[in-house]
This record gives C-alpha cells, structure tokens and sequence, in this order.
C-alpha cells in the first residue's frame, strides 16, 4: 500500500530546492566540485554531519532527500509551500 | 564487489596545503524511490549523494569526499580532527602524510563494514581546492 502511494511523491528542482537552502539562516557556506554542491550547517557538531549534497542529474531531488535537507536547514515551510505551488500537492490535503 | 580491504585515508599535504588523497571504504547504494541511486558512506558520518547510474555513482562519491576534504578546511578544523571526530584514528602522521585507520578490536562493526560495496579512490586536490 506505501508503494503505491510513493509514486506519487513530488519532486522538487534542484534549483528550487537550491534557493530555499541558501536562504536559510542555518547556511554557514558551500562547497562546489564539479556537479555537486554541498551546504554547510553553522553549528559545532563534526563537519560530516552540518554537509548535505545536491548534485547536478536530471535537475530533481527526491522527496526523502529534499525533506532530510529541510528538516536540517528549517526551511520545511518553503519546501510545503512549493509543492504546493507547482506540484499541486499537499500533505494530507485534497484539492478541490 | 566484497572484499575485507581495511578502511584508510591517507593524507598527503604541501606546504600544510591538502595535496591529494588515497581513500579506501565501504559505500552503501540503495535505490530510492525516484529511480536514483542513494549512495550513504557510513564512515563519513552518513554523509549521503545520489546519482543517475553507476558511471555517476563513482563520480559522485569522488565529489562528495572532496567537498568534505574542502569544507572541512573551510568550515571546519581540518581535514585530520574531522576524521578523528566521526571515529577515525591516527596511526601515522609527518607533516607531509597522515594515515588514517578505523579502530579494528570491534568484530562485529568490522564485519557490518564488509556490507555493501567498497571503493578506493585516489584524489588530486591542489587544483580544486585553489578554486575552491
């Protein structure tokens, strides 16, 4: 049953993705190497683990990806807010 | 591809510049739900990269341990304490090359470590990192 529910996941572009994460208060810096990006949370925790990796594929991010990025960088809102936007989609709601 | 190769980085520096890299470590790949591989390096702290197909996968993993080598730097306090921070154990050190080991006295984490593929990857870092 989770299965089938799962194809219907939005993605979300890179480049979307990439602006709400810059726009974070909680973005120390980034680091680019040739098609990937990785953001960098302030704080003091060990380095590993304030690096998140975007990369250059087909120009989408996964729903399980993009919403561990969010959770980390707090910006959940702007994320819902564009699937919302482009996707149509709603966690939990209906569109009439 | 299973092989029970021990995980090492060495570290090679110039002038106290990170120069290249020689990584040897397990990589975990799963497919994700988009058709995408997810590829998690547990002994980088999880750190996590996805890709398109296997050509792309070693690409990836090659860009993801070189952001890390380059933030840790940047952000961080250095390529060497950062290893030491998620675990990983000095077991020889010059001022031009650092060798690292996962402690090994742990049986059971050391066969978890033989799960999954592993990679040896040799990286030239001076170019990029003068970019960077």
């Amino acid at each position: 049953m989770i299965n089938s529910l799962d194809d219907h996941y939005p993605l979300i572009t890179k480049e979307a993705l990439h602006h709400l994460i810059l726009a974070s208060s909680k973005l120390q810096g980034t680091v680019t190497i040739g098609t990937t990006i990785a953001y960098i949370l302030t704080g003091k925790r060990a380095l590993s683990k304030r690096t998140h990796l975007l990369r250059e594929t087909d120009g989408l991010v996964g729903f399980n990806h993009a919403t561990g990025i969010c959770i980390c960088f707090g910006c959940m809102t702007g994320l819902l807010k564009w699937y919302e936007d482009n996707r149509n989609w709603k966690d939990g709601g209906y569109f009439k | 591809m299973k092989t029970s190769a021990e995980p090492i980085i060495e570290v090679i520096r110039h002038n106290e510049k990170l120069s290249s890299l020689k990584v040897i470590m397990p990589i975990w790949n799963e497919l994700g739900e988009d058709n995408k591989i997810y590829t998690k390096m547990p002994l980088l702290g999880g750190l996590k990269t996805y890709s398109i197909n296997e050509n792309d996968t070693d690409i990836a993993v090659k860009e993801a341990i070189e952001c890390f080598c380059i933030a840790s730097e940047r952000y961080g306090n250095g390529l060497e304490n950062e290893l030491e921070n998620i675990g990983w154990v000095i077991t020889s050190s010059s001022d031009i090359r650092t060798v690292l080991n996962i402690d090994s006295s742990n049986s059971m984490f050391n066969l978890l470590l033989q799960t999954g593929e592993t990679t040896a990857l040799d990286l030239e870092l001076e170019k990029d990192l003068e970019f960077a």
